[in-house]
């Protein structure tokens, strides 16, 4: 999977991904050396599960199909994959659209990878 | 060589101890005593030497102190046996077995590796996640930093979504949310470990310092404000912004979409805000759900390298939730069928625009 986001990370010209379970655990990650896996992690995943729990709160009706968060100095962005998270991170004035074409193959390759 | 010159003097020096403990068997004779057992690898007659001391002197520092190096140096000489099993065939037992053992004798570092390592051969065990769910309890009651305080309870969560039963992981994950702070979340959890398991040790301890902490909690919140106090506060925290919550309520009116605004300090409370019936959010009882909002975003995306957070965007179909950062304060919009771009562009406006209605 680390190949997939790797391209990924080439092709759409991000800083780096990775992929996360819907309870925050790390799938797997090309973060590039600028970032500790762990850390970017917890930060996700904390981040994910606090929203998910603000939604339940207001009663929204519906998951969320999208994330961004957007700082300084970087954006990071969430695409739902139904059963796991592509977490994206790009430099702060890059904006990702998930309906791109590389993205939507990434995300493809993930969902249908046979390999354990 | 070396070794059987080292062993012969501090055989001496054992010698010379002994005698001056059967003279005066004080704190400092033992200590000293225990510290040559453990040089010399005798670690039962240091740990005797010890807990005799322990029960003549039972508020010693010194003697807890050596008592801890014991423990350690004990725990490094198991952890050489479990390390050959870990090598054939080892099970989750081992690992987890091999992770305390090397946080007991202070290397937290391995510790976690093989917590780890046993994740990656027992991704579904429920005692590997409870492991790790601890190493990161340990780890935060020594750091306080939010990462460790994130990972433990993911652990522990996952641990209970396998075990829900098991009370070691509902006494360790009602633990993890009230050293956190999370203290109805983790009376919510002790209570059902209590009911289930009325003699589980330490847990109606666990459950009375909870709810005296929620007791604390409440007696320590705000009083009901009037009117013109709560005027006053929200004109004092937009002012500064340059923003006028009137001028706001105004530009917003005049955007359909829009079903609800809200300024919010640090901790989620409500400054100021404006809702409108809508089926899509429930924003009647806000409160629990704008303070979770504002929990996620304080982990703070500068721990990760990204510099201070600016804006966060939640969209789901048809639906966008938007929080703009001001500073101490952050402006959330709840809209629908509002493109996410759209959402953005009109906050910059209301913030950029909007000036100070009333100044003072």
């Amino acid at each position: 999977m680390r190949e997939i986001l790797n391209e990924l990370n080439s092709d759409a010209g991000l800083v780096g991904s990775m992929v996360i379970t819907p309870d925050g655990i790390m799938v797997a990650a090309a973060l590039g050396p600028k970032f500790e896996e762990d850390t970017v992690a917890a930060f996700a995943s904390a981040l994910l599960l606090g929203l998910k729990r603000s939604l339940a709160l207001f009663h929204c009706q519906g998951e969320p199909t999208s994330c961004m968060l957007k700082a300084t100095g970087g954006r990071i962005t969430f695409f739902d994959m139904k059963n796991s998270y592509l977490v994206l991170v790009t430099d702060s004035n890059k904006k990702l659209d998930g309906s791109a074409e590389v993205i939507q193959s990434a995300i493809h390759k993930i969902k249908n990878r046979r390999v354990a | 060589m070396l070794h059987c010159i080292k062993n012969f003097f501090l055989n001496l020096r054992l010698r010379k101890a002994l005698a001056e403990h059967a003279k005066f068997p004080g704190e400092t004779e033992k200590v000293r005593l225990a510290q040559l057992y453990l040089k010399l690898s005798l670690l039962d007659d240091a740990r005797a030497i010890i807990q005799d001391g322990l029960a003549i002197y039972p508020g010693s520092r010194r003697l807890r102190e050596a008592r801890e190096l014991i423990r350690r140096a004990r725990a490094l000489l198991m952890l050489q046996d479990i390390e050959q099993v870990l090598e054939e065939e080892p099970s989750a037992e081992d690992f987890i077995r091999a992770s305390d053992l090397a946080r007991v004798a202070g290397d937290m570092e391995r510790a976690f590796s093989y917590a780890h390592e046993g994740l990656v051969a027992f991704p579904e065990d429920w005692a590997v996640h409870l492991a790790i769910g601890k190493l990161h309890f340990h780890k935060y009651n020594s750091t306080r930093e939010a990462v460790d305080g994130i990972e433990c309870l993911k652990h522990l969560d996952k641990a209970r979504r396998i075990a829900p039963e098991e009370p070691k992981v509902l006494f360790f994950l009602a633990m993890g949310h009230a050293v956190q702070g999370e203290q109805r979340e983790a009376l919510a959890v002790v209570e059902l470990l209590t009911a289930r398991y009325p003699d589980y040790p330490k847990a109606s301890t666990l459950r009375r310092r909870i709810r005296e902490a929620i007791t604390a909690e409440t007696a320590g919140l705000k009083g009901e404000e009037s009117l013109d106090e709560a005027a006053s506060r929200i004109h004092a925290a937009l002012a500064p912004l340059g923003l006028d919550v009137a001028a706001v309520r105004d530009q917003l009116s005049l955007v359909e979409g829009v079903v609800g605004w809200f300024f919010i300090d640090e901790e989620g409370d409500v400054i100021a805000s404006h809702v409108e019936d809508d089926p899509v959010f429930d924003l009647s009882d806000r409160s629990a759900g704008l303070k979770a909002l504002a929990a996620s975003c304080r982990f703070g995306s500068s721990r990760i390298g990204i510099g201070d957070l600016e804006s966060l965007s939640l969209s789901g179909e048809g639906w966008e939730i938007h929080l703009r950062a001001l500073g101490d304060l952050s402006f959330v919009t709840f809209s629908k069928g509002m493109s996410s771009s759209d959402v953005e562009d009109l906050v910059n406006r209301i913030v950029k625009a909007v000036p100070v209605a009333c100044e003072a």
